[in-house]
């Protein structure tokens, strides 16, 4: 049975993100390869770390943790000023040469809360849930139709009122 | 995602989880009702 110390804050941290939307799913993802934000019950961090075998010490001595650890990469990310956030979304403009990936870049608050680790810059967290998404006035996104053979393209205000609906938090188009 | 170096481990435990209480999850897409047998006539 694991051993949890008191509490040090009683109420949710707040940190802020960047998401993308519709690609496909009318669901909030995070920029790399982690499970779609589910609506209505908390993102529950992962550890999806696992060191290369060449590195035979680290792969000998790994051991599956939970999330976040102090010395793993794991966790929930979020920042804490809006200007990492914006060089964020910078740093993915550059990475992505298809722009349209771009275009489905919407930004927020996200809750944090459970064993949270504060970096200089941000934090990885436990437990995580939007809590405010801003849809930029230029998003364009897409669903898959029925048939999943067809698209349908959606802008920012269809974004924000879908946003909204699924995950049952403050949306706005800005 | 640079959140630059580790300064402290916090435990946060809000008093209410900051989850919605009526989300939106879409309803899963209803199976289709068993069939009863079609029973053959009696000859």
């Amino acid at each position: 049975m694991s051993r949890r110390r008191a509490p040090d804050f009683a109420e949710a941290i707040v940190g802020l993100r960047l998401w993308h939307f519709g690609q496909g799913e009318p669901e909030l993802r995070s920029l790399g390869s982690c499970p779609p934000w589910p609506a209505g019950r908390a993102q529950i961090a992962v550890c999806y770390h696992l060191p290369s075998p060449m590195n035979q010490r680290e792969y000998r001595e790994f051991r599956p943790h939970a999330a976040p650890r102090h010395r793993c990469g794991c966790g929930i990310y979020a920042l804490k000023s809006t200007e990492a956030v914006a060089e964020l979304r910078r740093g993915q403009t550059h990475r992505w040469s298809h722009a349209s990936a771009l275009r489905t870049l919407v930004s927020g608050e996200v809750s944090l809360w459970g064993r949270v680790i504060e970096h200089e810059h941000g934090y990885r967290a436990e437990y995580a849930y939007p809590q405010r998404i801003i849809v930029p006035r230029h998003y364009r996104g897409f669903l898959h139709a029925g048939d999943r053979r067809t698209i349908r393209r959606i802008d920012a205000n269809e974004a924000a009122a879908l946003i909204a609906e699924r995950y049952g938090i403050e949306t706005e188009v800005g | 995602m640079e959140i630059g170096a580790p300064v402290r481990t916090i435990v946060v435990e809000p008093l209410e989880e900051p989850v919605p209480r009526a989300p939106a999850e879409p309803a899963p897409e209803p199976e289709p009702a068993p069939q009863a047998p079609v029973e053959e006539p009696a000859r």
